[in-house]
């Protein structure tokens, strides 16, 4: 009896120590693990707020994909144009630490570059992005300082000439230019053809919608980044084709800004601003391509961006409308070398602005850093980018300029699309070549720039006095931060060697 | 495998137990720690991501607000309140602390700036607009937008927008970290909800396991320990040697027995059986024969009465047979049925053994009313079977009692009279008739008690021998013996021989070697002139080691005498390889020699073969002239007897020996 009690007990307990354990969980566990290289990483990006989403608006998309795919995480810093100077400016002067990506134009070259704040581009990533695809004019000049890559090609700036193609076709105002000015209407090849265009077109309704239009836009005077539209149009006079120094005399640094070529472009520039819209000199970079999509202007000097925006801006009511020519040249160019002006055809191509990735010397998370400007600088980001409006990247590579066709998508006819390419390339073959200041202190410069042409502007000023001014203060910032050293950094960036 | 002990298995099963208390308790306590601490950790987290969001609120409100003054002092306050509460992030140390280090570090300098940018006069009371600051940004860019008042609200919304951004990430870090912290510690607190419930399960289950694996484990050893129990109490119970009830058995069951028959008034009969000559078997065959035989007896037992009887061995070759509720006339039928069977022939190693046993037997309540007594009286029955000639049965009745109390008694003065010296020598002449001499004399003990008066040697010679007392007392005869036998050569009384009897428990329980050499030398007695005497029976119980003995005698001058010849075993081969000096030849045929042809035949058959093996030879208990004429005609001259003097005292015996020579 008692031995069967046991039996049973016994029994009992082992059927209880089972079933406790058979409650366990047996559900597979189905999670696909994939993996992430930058788990747990973070970088941090800077890039300034210019109007809408220009710029700034890819990388804001593209990150969250970038960081599910990666694991990564990319904090996108957005100052405006101002405090992005400012918080560049001090993050450097604080050990340069606080960013690991700045998305730049060549202004910031000298400082970052110069200084050797930025990682050369390493050939495994090179090959990565397809270096060879970027243009030399880009990868040549400002992507590289001193001969060593350090730019991921984001956007390829190139300022050009848009015009109504269906307005300029019209015989009558054909006739009444031609009576007017003694020529025929076409798109102006010198800038005094174009004073002749924007005068025409000014002030009355040419397109017969019940308002007034305006010549053009497009010479902006303040804020952003408009000083770079100024040297872009002064590059005419001032630039000349046998010397690849603009701004500075390399040998001693001292300012070419108050030299006759500039004096005429600064007339020049706020003489013409008469023949745009109203508040035309505060225009931001989309305020430029809205008027001009948007039938308020007959002409408008502006990036590339234009030709996108005019086929994909809700807006536009020009598609199809445009026409593309580079910018007007001069029919005489400054020598500052010898002081004297030179009667010829000087036709600058103006790549002003180019945005790119920088990836910070300091940056704790350099590799992440390079996969994440490779990957917003791919040849196939980019040219998805360049065919979409309200971002301002414009092609610079090859690539971008095959197959006009496959700009349909955006709007382009493949007519529009090839003529578009077609310009641009024909700007970005030119040899005579504008660059920006890229040199330390750019955008003191610029900003130095920015207040003495307004004050020429609005008339305090004569032009002549604010570039002598302007030269001035030039001067001072220059010895500030070392002429000597400037004089280096002024030819790495002319990338003499 | 080595049992444990129930002691040692409860020590075990306690401390097991413990160890799983305390385990449990101290996981238990544990979780509550970990409850409280992933509650407080929780909110930490909540705690500064809600400060942040406070201060990210009133960081846009500086731009909204009608009341700079007013919002910058609770901008100001929701910083220190984020500072304090990013600060305990410390104790939840995530894994990016670095990382929200330097967000907050980011954030500290974004709002110096902002604070800089505020404290422009500008912005001051004294300079207070209705409007809020974003308005007058737009105000000042449709104004003036050169003007230093647009340029300072530009650059504080610049500011206020970067400190924004930093805000906005960390914000964003804080949220994962709160959403990590609130799952983690969410998935903490399941998992802690979980084990509070497995915990005391598994402890339950490991108490009752350990519990059933006890009470299995100690249900076994007890089970081992009661099989060890009834083993003990079956050796403890049961004789080794034949598996019968042993002594304690026995006592037990008569008790049970005599209760039984008293409550049911029944009788209870007890029969005391003893083997006879046993002894003699073990000493002639060894003691592995004698337990064979002890076997064969406690088997035959069980044959006949095995299941109307419980049988027992008390020890030795004693057997007890207890019969209960039984027909009249069965004792005696079992009684006799046993002997019957006892005294069949045992063969053991083609040996035939032949045996016989003697059995008291005693009743319930005729003869005893207790267990002690009644095997008292079946012992004594028992021993009266015996002194009636062996292999018989005897009833126990009251005079059995009162004659082994006598004997008891006896006993008692023997001791005394040996303290004492109450015993006394008489000597008994040998005579040598063809010589007309006294030759030597026979000592022979005498015991003259005050209070039994004169003890017959036939009464307490025995005694003396069964008792052990025959050893002091052959001592102090021998010792007696010479001492006397020196005195009276000192007083002139020559004897050429003094014999002397020998007990057999002398030769094999006491050095008499050494006692003799000894007393020789105390009285200078010439040891030709002491006889022993010695029966058939002390050669026979060990023949190689009696020889021994009496050859180291011999040696020494000493005599041997075989007393009694003829009555006994009378191994002719005896006579050829013992030291024997004479032979004696017994009383009882002496006596026959007148009414007997075959004593005649006898005596002179002994006569011839002492002479023949060239041993001298004398007959005791003449009596007679015609036995005397016999035993001279039959060429035996040495002789003793009433005929010639009854044993003498010492001093009488001197007398008759000087009034012999007269």
């Amino acid at each position: 009896m008692l031995s069967l009690m046991r039996r049973a007990v016994w029994w009992v307990v082992s059927i209880g120590v089972v079933s406790s354990f058979s409650g366990c969980d047996t559900k597979e566990k189905s999670a696909k693990v994939v993996y992430k290289p930058f788990e747990g990483q973070t970088i941090t990006l800077i890039v300034p707020q210019l109007h809408a989403r220009l710029i700034r608006g890819p990388i804001q998309d593209e990150a969250p994909l970038f960081e599910a795919k990666t694991g990564a995480k990319v904090r996108i810093l957005t100052p405006s144009w101002d405090e992005t100077i400012r918080q560049i400016d001090e993050s450097i002067a604080h050990g340069s630490k606080d960013f690991d990506i700045y998305v730049v134009i060549s202004m910031w070259n000298g400082t970052l570059l110069g200084n050797h704040l930025i990682e050369p581009i390493p050939e495994k990533i090179k090959q990565q992005i397809a270096w060879d695809d970027v243009l030399p004019i880009y990868r040549n000049s400002v992507l590289s300082w001193d001969g060593v890559a350090y730019g991921f090609p984001y956007d390829g700036d190139c300022v050009n000439l848009y015009y109504r193609k269906d307005i300029f076709a019209n015989e009558e105002y054909q006739q009444r230019f031609k009576a007017k000015y003694g020529y025929d209407l076409a798109p102006p090849q010198t800038w005094e053809a174009f004073r002749d265009v924007a005068e025409f077109f000014n002030g009355w309704d040419w397109d017969g919608d019940g308002k007034m239009e305006h010549g053009f836009a497009g010479l902006r005077v303040q804020g952003d980044i408009s000083m770079l539209q100024f040297f872009a149009t002064a590059a005419a006079y001032a630039k000349h084709p046998d010397d690849k120094a603009y701004y500075f005399d390399p040998e001693t640094m001292r300012p070419r800004i108050n030299n006759e070529g500039f004096v005429k472009a600064l007339e020049e520039y706020i003489a013409l601003t008469k023949f745009g819209p109203d508040g035309m000199v505060s225009f931001a970079g989309h305020d430029v391509r809205d008027n001009f999509v948007s039938g308020e202007v007959a002409m408008a000097i502006d990036w590339a961006d234009m030709g996108v925006h005019a086929v994909d801006s809700p807006v536009s009511i020009v598609k199809d409308k445009v026409g593309y020519a580079q910018l007007p040249a001069a029919t005489k160019v400054y020598n500052a070398r010898t002081h004297t002006w030179e009667k010829r055809l000087n036709q600058v191509s103006s790549i002003s602005g180019n945005w790119m990735f920088l990836v910070n010397k300091n940056s704790k998370h350099k590799e992440l850093a390079f996969a994440f400007a490779s990957h917003m600088t791919s040849a196939e980001m980019t040219k998805k980018l360049t065919a979409m409006s309200g971002v301002a990247i414009n092609p610079s590579r090859y690539s971008h300029f095959a197959n006009p066709e496959n700009w349909n998508q955006s709007g382009f006819s493949t007519e529009s699309a090839k003529a578009y390419l077609e310009t641009i390339a024909h700007s970005l073959q030119n040899t005579n070549v504008q660059y920006d200041i890229t040199i330390a202190g750019a955008a003191k410069y610029y900003q130095v720039m920015d207040h003495y042409v307004y004050e020429a502007l609005i008339g305090k000023m004569s032009p002549k006095d604010a570039l002598n001014a302007t030269a001035k203060e030039w001067d001072n910032i220059t010895d500030e931060i070392g002429r000597e050293k400037q004089i280096v950094s002024y030819k790495a960036a002319l990338n003499f060697r | 495998m080595k049992t444990m002990s129930i002691q040692r298995l409860a020590l075990y099963g306690f401390g097991i137990l413990l160890v799983g208390t305390i385990v449990s308790g101290v996981l238990l306590l544990k979780l509550l720690s970990n409850y409280e601490t992933i509650k407080t950790h929780q909110e930490i987290s909540k705690n500064a991501y809600d400060a942040l969001f406070r201060f990210k609120y009133n960081t846009e409100h500086l731009l909204i607000t009608d009341n700079v003054t007013k919002e910058v002092a609770q901008w100001e306050t929701s910083f220190e309140v984020l500072e304090k509460h990013f600060a305990s992030l410390n104790a939840i140390a995530p894994f990016n602390l670095e990382d929200l280090e330097g967000l907050m570090q980011s954030i500290r300098k974004a709002k110096s700036k902002v604070t800089e940018h505020l404290k422009n006069p500008l912005f001051s009371d004294k300079n207070v607009m209705e409007k809020s600051l974003l308005r007058r940004l737009g105000e000042g860019l449709n104004a003036n937008e050169t003007s230093p008042y647009y340029v300072a609200v530009r650059d504080l919304v610049n500011a206020v927008d970067y400190l924004k951004q930093y805000e906005d990430f960390l914000l964003h870090e804080f949220q994962l970290l709160d959403v990590t912290t609130q799952g983690v510690g969410n998935k903490k607190l399941e998992y802690t909800k979980n084990l509070v419930v497995i915990i005391p399960l598994v402890a339950f289950i490991f108490t009752f396991l350990t519990g059933a694996i006890l009470w299995f484990t100690i249900g076994k050893i007890e089970k081992k320990l009661e099989e060890q129990r009834e083993k003990l109490d079956y050796i403890a119970y049961h004789d080794h040697l034949t598996q019968l009830s042993n002594r304690a058995q026995f006592v037990l069951a008569l008790e049970k027995a005599i209760v039984r028959a008293k409550a049911n008034h029944l009788e209870v009969g007890l029969l005391f059986l003893d083997l006879d000559r046993f002894k003699e078997i073990n000493d002639s065959f060894g003691h592995t024969i004698g337990d064979v035989v002890l076997c064969e007896t406690a088997n035959r037992l069980r044959m006949i009465a095995g299941k109307k009887a419980l049988i027992s061995r008390l020890g030795g070759d004693e057997f007890t047979l207890i019969v209960e509720d039984m027909l009249p006339g069965y004792l005696d039928h079992l009684a006799q049925t046993i002997i019957e069977v006892v005294q069949r022939p045992i063969y053991i190693q083609k040996t035939e053994i032949f045996l016989t046993c003697s059995i008291g037997i005693s009743l319930f309540p005729l003869d005893a009313s207790d267990a002690e007594s009644m095997l008292r009286n079946a012992d004594t029955a028992m021993y009266k079977a015996k002194n009636d000639g062996k292999n018989t049965f005897q009833f126990y009745n009251q005079e059995m009692t009162e004659a082994s109390v006598a004997r008891l008694q006896m006993e008692g003065s023997l001791r005394k009279a040996i303290e004492k010296g109450e015993l006394t020598l008489y000597y008994q002449p040998q005579i040598d008739s063809a010589r007309g001499k006294i030759i030597g004399a026979e000592a022979l003990l005498r015991w003259n008690d005050s209070v039994l008066g004169n003890v017959s040697p036939a009464q307490f010679i025995p005694l003396a021998e069964e008792t052990g007392l025959i050893l002091p007392l052959g001592n102090w005869v021998m010792k007696e013996a010479l001492r006397q036998f020196a005195q009276w050569r000192k007083e002139g009384l020559v004897l050429e021989t003094l014999a002397i009897n020998i007990a057999a428990k002398q030769i094999y329980y006491s050095d008499l070697v050494m006692l003799i050499e000894s007393l020789l030398k105390t009285y200078g007695v010439d040891p030709y002139c002491i006889e022993l005497e010695i029966t058939e029976r002390i050669i026979v119980e060990n023949p190689q080691y009696a020889s021994q003995i009496l050859d180291t005698l011999r040696s020494f001058g000493v005599r041997i005498s075989i007393d009694d010849f003829g009555t006994g075993y009378s191994s002719l081969s005896y006579l050829k390889t013992l030291p024997i000096d004479k032979i004696k030849i017994d009383k009882s045929f002496v006596d026959g020699i007148s009414t007997s042809h075959e004593d005649g035949e006898i005596i002179k058959a002994i006569i011839a073969l002492a002479k023949g093996l060239e041993k001298e030879v004398i007959a005791e208990g003449v009596e007679t002239q015609e036995q005397k004429a016999f035993l001279e005609e039959a060429h035996c001259f040495e002789m003793q007897g009433y005929f010639y003097a009854k044993p003498l005292p010492a001093e009488e015996f001197m007398a008759y020996v000087q009034a012999f020579k007269a």
